[in-house]
């Protein structure tokens, strides 16, 4: 009797905790990002928020939830990425973040083997919450010319059926790949694809000579500004 | 068998609990006949092991060891001879409870000093039943014993519901009851990859669907028919491994591993999940449960793309809150989505130049790359004639750029094959206002196309001139 006085407690606690967080009209989806400090996480997170590439380290502290939307040729979908802390100190809630995580990127750094050593510690940790989830591994760095963890030496993804990217935030190499495939295992649909995101007429603009002189000297500081010169290989 | 589950929930419960595996044990070799067809002792990862964050070695052990095959025959009759017969009457018949060949156990004769004889309780439809109690068997292999049979049982409520959720999400594909249409289906799926395992699989369940009405009734094959299902689960997990070591990059790679995934639903990795607690507490019934099981394994291959994952990620989302709550997972889980007509915003307009380019802002004195992709010059076809600026990020198509040409509009280039510009960007997520951006290009000769471009199609300063703020 107490047993079940137990159970029906904990039933209803759950159902209560279930949030019915969709906040959009189109389906959105929990993501969860896991892996040792520094491998890249809120570097690759941001890279696909603002296009920009974060070199410097600043460690995560606890959790950070960016919404992440997609074009599909199934509609339009979001994940919420929740970009968690690596450094076990800034750890914050831990696995309380993954709770309702409905997909999950475990993220690596190539060019560091422990942190590829700790991949099964995320995963189960991981899985203890969020049962039969899909699950991107990725190795991140790839771009780095000698790293620590080839290819070949990747093989958790095999026997805990996840899907295994090498990535590079920096060269944005299948830095599209890991959403894609959760994507498509969420929708159901193999054949789901990204297509471009619509871009309605922008605004007619009246911008005259007096704007632009006003613009004038922000534009003279940007063209004495050299551009970043990280992206030689963009056009290979 | 649930209360056994509820039970290892609770940590407080230990010490009730392993009299309770005993009794249950006691009560499996007595149906399987005799103990020395005990099933071996599996490395599966039991409810008793814990694991913490310093012993992460249980993600190194290999699932795959499971109990052999094999049958389980009647006791020869002096072995039965030296057996005692207990007649065990029901106590309560509540309707729920009836249909639970464990729902004689209670809790209260546990803490009686010898709970083997209390066992064996009550078959579905008789109310009172006739078994044969092994009293000596041995203890320590008791134990083992208990738990694989408490994996089975487990796998199999799960399998059930698994099995209940996918003829919703899937009904026009598979039909429940229907073990060939399942094993059909499978090979259909399987064919595409040319796995010859497939069809040992489908074999084994179509035998196996069989065994299981044949059995129906017989409490005594009930525990041969659980270790049959231990022997599935086997081939399930080894055809996910199989599929899972396709390891391409391509789709066709990405849909052998979703059917991996699919296996490993029907592989059960989570012993105690909430979900099959309140499954047995509510009394749906473990014989019908365990008496299924030949129907089991049919979500894992035949969900082979589509639906099965999608399933699979609804279980999980909504396991932790029981059964009831799987089926509101239909409407606010994940909609089966549909083809829709792609839009680019760009029908009625023609592209007059295109290049690949990195796009970078100038924010807080400093340069911001805003991504890579191809740039376009777009002029519209239909109406006025309007022009603009418009790029979409590589991979991801995110709309980077989008930014009306003016007449105004000044171009300065810059090093490193730059070339600079102020203009309103309307992505949807940027500020309002002038913003200074930079495009990168592939080489000079790029550069200067687009600043051609740009300048014939940025609009005639003229009309600008003309308007009565600018006329003398």
């Amino acid at each position: 009797m107490h047993i079940a006085a137990l159970v029906v407690w904990e039933k209803l606690s759950a159902e209560r905790a279930l949030p019915n967080q969709q906040t959009v009209d189109y389906p959105s989806f929990k993501l969860v990002i896991v892996g040792d400090g520094g491998t890249g996480k809120t570097t690759f997170v941001k890279r696909h928020l603002t296009g920009e590439f974060e070199k410097k380290y600043e460690p995560t502290i606890g959790v950070e939830v960016h919404p992440l939307d997609f074009f599909t040729n199934c509609g339009k979908i979001r994940f919420y990425c929740w970009d968690t802390a690596g450094q076990e100190k800034f750890g914050g809630l831990r696995d309380g973040y993954y709770i309702h995580g409905q997909c999950a990127i475990i993220m690596f750094d190539v060019t560091a083997r422990l942190t590829y050593k700790n991949v099964p510690t995320w995963h189960r940790d991981l899985c203890r919450v969020c049962e039969n989830i899909p699950i991107v591994l990725c190795g991140n760095k790839v771009d780095v010319k000698n790293r620590q963890v080839k290819a070949k030496q990747v093989t958790f993804h095999r026997k805990k059926n996840l899907q295994y990217y090498e990535i590079s935030a920096k060269s944005n190499y299948n830095f599209e790949k890991p959403f894609l495939y959760l994507a498509r295992k969420l929708a159901g649909d193999p054949n789901l694809h990204f297509v471009e995101s619509p871009a309605l007429a922008p605004p007619e603009v009246h911008i005259d000579l007096a704007a632009q002189q006003q613009h004038e000297a922000e534009l003279a500081a940007a063209a004495s500004q050299p551009l970043p010169d990280d992206d030689d290989d963009a056009f290979e | 068998m649930p209360e056994l589950l509820l039970i290892g929930r609770y940590p407080s419960f230990h010490k009730k609990r392993k009299k309770l595996k005993r009794v249950i044990v006691s009560w499996l070799l007595a149906t399987m006949g005799d103990a020395e067809n005990a099933l071996p002792p599996s490395k599966k990862r039991a409810a008793g092991r814990e694991i913490s964050r310093d012993n992460p070695g249980l993600d190194d052990e290999e699932d795959s060891s499971e109990q052999e095959t094999g049958t389980f025959k009647r006791a020869s009759e002096e072995v039965l001879a030296n057996r005692r017969i207990v007649k065990v009457r029901r106590n309560q018949t509540t309707s729920t409870a009836s249909a639970n060949p464990f729902s004689g156990i209670r809790l209260v004769p546990l803490t009686e000093p010898t709970a083997t004889p209390a066992a064996p309780s009550s078959a579905p439809e008789s109310g009172t039943i006739t078994t044969q109690v092994t009293a000596d068997a041995p203890i320590s292999s008791e134990k083992e014993v208990s738990e694989d049979g408490k994996n089975n049982v487990n796998k199999s409520e799960k399998s059930e519901e698994g099995n209940d959720l996918e003829p919703e999400k899937n009904s026009d594909e598979t039909e429940p009851d229907n073990a060939k249409s399942e094993s059909e289906s499978i090979k259909q799926s399987e064919s595409k990859k040319d796995e010859p395992v497939s069809d040992a699989v489908a074999d084994k369940e179509s035998a196996e669907h069989k065994s299981s009405v044949a059995v129906n009734e017989e409490t005594q094959k009930e525990a041969n028919h659980e270790k049959l299902a231990g022997v599935e689960a086997k081939d399930e997990d080894k055809k996910g491994d199989e599929t899972a070591n396709a390891d391409n990059k391509d789709k066709s790679s990405e849909n052998a591993d979703s059917t991996a995934e699919g296996a490993s639903l029907s592989s059960f990795q989570q012993l105690s999940s909430s979900q099959n607690a309140f499954t047995g507490l509510a009394g749906t019934g473990f014989s019908t449960s365990s008496f299924s099981f030949g129907s089991t394994t049919k979500d894992g291959p035949t969900g082979a793309f589509g639906f099965g994952l999608s399933t699979n990620g609804n279980s999980s989302l909504f396991n932790t809150s029981g059964t009831s709550i799987v089926s509101k997972s239909e409407g606010s889980g994940f909609p089966a989505m549909q083809e829709v007509p792609v839009e680019t915003g760009e029908e009625n307009e023609k592209v007059v130049f295109s290049a690949d380019s990195v796009l970078f802002e100038f924010i807080d004195g400093g340069w911001k790359e805003r991504g890579k992709g191809e740039l376009k010059v777009n002029v519209s076809t239909a109406g006025a004639e309007r022009a603009r600026l418009l790029m979409r990020a590589r991979g991801n198509y995110r709309l980077i750029l989008n930014a009306s040409l003016y007449p105004d509009m000044k171009l300065t280039n810059m090093d490193k094959r730059g070339i600079t510009f102020a203009c309103m960007n309307s992505t949807g997520e940027e500020k309002e206002g002038l913003s200074t951006f930079a495009l990168k290009f592939k080489d000079a000769s790029i550069v200067e196309e687009f600043r051609v471009a740009v300048m014939a199609h940025k609009g005639n300063t003229a009309t600008v001139l003309k308007t009565p703020e600018n006329s003398p």
